[in-house]
């Protein structure tokens, strides 16, 4: 009993110590090479961007930067930064949103968030850093609460609380931030994760990723060659299996038609976004949504959101009717994401849009 | 499973819990279902191979007792024949087929036969010497057969030292089960003191040297000298810390429940010699090596005199060799060690003669630094990836000529592709690792912890515990040791 008591007192402590130590010194480190790149790098050039593009792969991979601020020049000085990570929904998004508004110091004007629906995590999620070092209390009922909205089985559900729950508790014990106090960030990686302008653009030009892989010793790290290689082989797979995304183009295409009603929107979705929006607000940033065109089933719970949001903050470009081409083939890398003539249309008609919405 | 493993946290504390709760005579059956589990989790067919060993062996001792003098030699070698037969065919089976079919390729034979590729059962180095150890002590009438077979199951496949051992001897071990163990606390928490070491031994320090070893011996050629012969230096340290931690964790974990294994590792890069070496790195193989093979060779061989001795060391290392991996590089890494050893034996007269009169303290830094510099050498056979890079290793590492200063600088390094932190870092730990070895002379750095007053014990353990739970590699990297 004595020893069990103080190994409770002791784990107490180690994880009492670990709560306050990070409340204190906000985000630092998520344990995901491509995020903490990303934040490293814009946390040390903030005063060189005015605009942000946050989200996930649709902003990582569609938002060309260079492109985008050419566009906005003659109607604003645009210096924008892509900080977008693949896979990044909600409420992982909502968290990392939070923190980059929070560690603000005055130079950011606009962030353009890729504002996406929920996603079933899959397996490999469940083993990735991705799933732990936002899960704070807070953000791990908001986690069950968005995984448990979502359709999928009733174990299937339970088993995702269970797995909360432990990285909940790996979460509470996780130092590893304290390396990067006297470990500076690996700078052989940022020109790969933070594109060839080092503004975080960093396209879908499937060549790259490939020598990305095969060019050892650089990059020789087995893990993520592995993880690469397993994703570039799902993205050649959808892109040659064509029934499958006609089945989901069926799937999708109602959520544009005319008769399409949305039902109500989630409470704790939009009471999420009006948290980030009082905490922009604080700091003078105004937040512009951008909504991608994708063929999954994240429509469900994003459009009756984003059709409550200020038309006057909503960039759309999701609409079947309106944008067909982005859901043809020769514009489409795979189901979710746009192809290089895709991404120029994509950034081009945001980069307008963006000039409208702030009235220039 | 592994020990640095989050399915291991769990795992033992339940085992633990259960172990002290359920009356002593059932515990052997909850150890030897434990054991099995941890096993099974690793590959579930392994069970089926260490359930043919157990059986083999556990039967063929009784018989053994029950046998006259042939019949009794017969049952020995079956059994013996059976385990060694097993670990040849899942270690050595491909080795011997890609020899045979080099061999073949130099004599222009057009025959290649194809290897099986069977896959390496985690630890079978380990348990097989173990019963082989078992069977040759009932033999020699040593040790009584275990008639139980729960027990003698249990003596084979004890989790905490069933992967990497130490390769326990069946009359330290076997006793052990049958003794009724209480709870005691201080016994508890010293087991859990061990096991937080060998964890921070393995996770900080040998995980972290790794980072350069592993950028370094990929591809050896592309490193001037002192970046090869400091990547080697971090690799003997890499290996120590590596196998001592999984010793510590695997000593520590047993006794929890009351059982202590024997001492794997006494500080070895204090030895002044080879010989004494041995005495201090892997203990429990040496000493079975020695028991088992070295002396009974030696003691028939005696009529041939020196040679006879050095017959005997050779092949005992030849063993030693062999036991750590089915490749050419292990066979050469045990027989330097064999012939470092027969010069050792040849020249001790000679050398005593030669430091009469020296100051005590100077030639014993002289030997501690011979010793360690052997050890340097002979390890670049044990990590590289092939005779060619290990030789260009040998040739190159000692060769200075080609330093630059600006190969010294933070940006000189990653222009080699080397993080300077984890070099700065290596070189810290290894020196903050022998100031630890050296307060060891007297006493092991856990045990002196232990008697700290209670506020510094737990400072002590916290800091530890940070410094795990921040620079520790988590990444799931095996125990070097698994592998053989």
């Amino acid at each position: 009993m004595k020893l069990l008591i103080n190994i409770i007192v002791f784990g107490g402590l180690i994880a009492g110590i670990n709560g306050l130590l990070r409340m204190n010194l906000g985000h630092i480190f998520s344990g995901n090479e491509i995020l903490d790149t990303k934040w490293e790098y814009y946390q040390a050039n903030k005063g060189r961007f005015n605009v942000l593009h946050f989200g996930g792969s649709t902003i990582a991979n569609q938002v060309d930067c260079r492109q985008f601020d050419a566009i906005l020049q003659p109607h604003y000085p645009s210096r924008s930064f892509n900080f977008g990570v693949g896979a990044l929904n909600i409420p992982e998004s909502f968290y990392m949103l939070e923190q980059v508004l929070k560690a603000d110091t005055g130079d950011l004007e606009y962030v353009v968030f890729g504002v996406s629906g929920t996603t079933v995590y899959p397996k490999a999620f469940w083993e990735s850093s991705r799933l732990q070092y936002w899960l704070t209390p807070g953000w791990s009922a908001e986690a069950l609460y968005f995984q448990w909205r979502h359709r999928q089985p009733w174990h299937q559900k339970l088993k995702i609380t269970a797995i909360v729950a432990y990285k909940f508790i790996l979460n509470c014990f996780d130092y590893r931030y304290l390396r990067k106090f006297i470990h500076p960030p690996d700078i052989k990686t940022e020109s790969f994760y933070l594109g060839e302008h080092r503004d975080g653009y960093t396209g879908t030009d499937l060549e790259r990723w490939e020598s990305y892989i095969t060019d050892p010793p650089e990059n020789s790290d087995p893990n993520r060659v592995i993880f690469l290689k397993n994703a570039l082989q799902k993205i050649y797979h959808n892109q040659r299996d064509s029934a499958f995304n006609d089945q989901m183009l069926t799937h999708t295409a109602p959520y544009f038609d005319a008769q399409y009603t949305p039902g109500p929107p989630d409470p704790r979705f939009l009471g999420a976004l009006e948290r980030l929006e009082a905490l922009a607000d604080a700091k003078e940033i105004r937040i512009i949504y951008l909504v991608a065109p994708r063929l999954n089933w994240h429509f469900d719970i994003l459009l009756p959101v984003v059709y409550t949001l200020d038309e006057r903050d909503v960039i759309d470009l999701s609409s079947m009717k309106k944008y067909p081409f982005f859901y043809h083939a020769d514009h489409a890398l795979d189901m979710f994401h746009l192809n290089e003539l895709g991404c120029e249309k994509y950034t081009r008609l945001a980069a307008e849009a963006f000039a409208e919405k702030i009235g220039r | 499973m592994l020990f640095n493993s989050l399915h291991f946290v769990i795992f033992f504390p339940l085992v633990a819990a259960a172990y002290f709760i359920l009356p002593h005579r059932f515990r052997w059956a909850l150890l030897l279902g434990a054991s099995y589990y941890f096993y099974g989790a690793f590959k579930i067919e392994y069970l089926l191979l260490l359930f043919t060993s157990t059986a083999v062996s556990y039967v063929a001792a009784i018989r053994m007792k029950q046998a006259q003098h042939r019949q009794k030699k017969l049952w020995l070698w079956l059994a013996i024949g059976v385990n060694l037969g097993l670990l040849f065919f899942f270690k050595y089976l491909d080795f011997s087929i890609d020899s045979l079919n080099q061999v073949m390729g130099w004599f222009r034979m057009g025959l290649e036969f194809p290897l099986s590729h069977w896959l390496l059962p985690i630890g079978i180095s380990f348990y097989t010497f173990q019963i082989v150890g078992y069977l040759l002590d009932v033999y020699f009438d040593v040790k009584e057969p275990e008639r139980h077979p729960g027990i003698y199951a249990l003596y084979v496949s004890f989790f905490p030292q069933l992967i990497a051992g130490p390769i326990e001897r069946s009359t330290n071990l076997l006793p052990q089960f049958g003794k009724k163990i209480d709870y005691d606390y201080h016994r508890v928490v010293g087991g859990l003191r061990l096991m937080l070491w060998g964890f921070f031994k393995k996770l900080v320090i040998a995980d972290n040297l790794a980072i350069v070893i592993d950028q370094v011996y990929a591809d050896p050629g592309q490193f001037p000298g002192w970046v090869l012969l400091i990547a080697t230096v971090f690799l003997v340290y890499q290996v120590y810390c590596d196998f001592s931690g999984y010793s510590d964790i695997a000593i520590g974990g047993a006794r929890v429940f009351g059982i202590e294994l024997m001492q794997n590792f006494n500080r070895p890069f204090a030895a002044r010699s080879m010989q004494e070496f041995w005495k201090r790195w892997h203990i429990s193989l040496a000493s079975w090596v020695n028991d088992y093979v070295h002396t009974p060779l030696a003691y028939q061989k005696r009529h041939w005199k020196m040679w006879g001795a050095l017959f005997s060391i050779m092949i005992a290392f030849l063993v030693i060799g062999i036991w750590h991996g089915a490749s050419w590089n292990f066979v050469i890494w045990g027989l330097l060690f064999g012939i470092v050893l027969c010069l050792e034996y040849l020249t001790a007269d000679m050398r005593q003669q030669l430091f009469r009169g020296w100051p005590r303290a100077l030639v014993s830094t002289l030997a501690i630094l011979y010793t360690f510099s052997i050890v340097v050498i002979v390890s670049i056979f044990f990590r590289a990836e092939t005779f060619a890079d290990a030789i260009y290793v040998v040739r190159h590492c000692f060769d200075l000529s080609t330093i630059t200063a600006s190969q010294l600088t933070g940006s000189g390094l990653w222009a080699m592709n080397i993080d300077p932190f984890w070099m700065v870092m290596g070189l810290g730990m290894i020196i903050g690792l022998e100031i630890i070895q050296l307060w060891e002379r007297k006493e092991r750095i856990h045990e002196v912890v232990g008697r700290l007053p209670k506020l510094w014990r737990w400072l002590i353990y916290g800091v530890v515990v940070v410094a795990i739970l921040s620079f520790g590699n988590f990444d799931m990297k095996q125990f070097y040791y698994f592998q053989f």
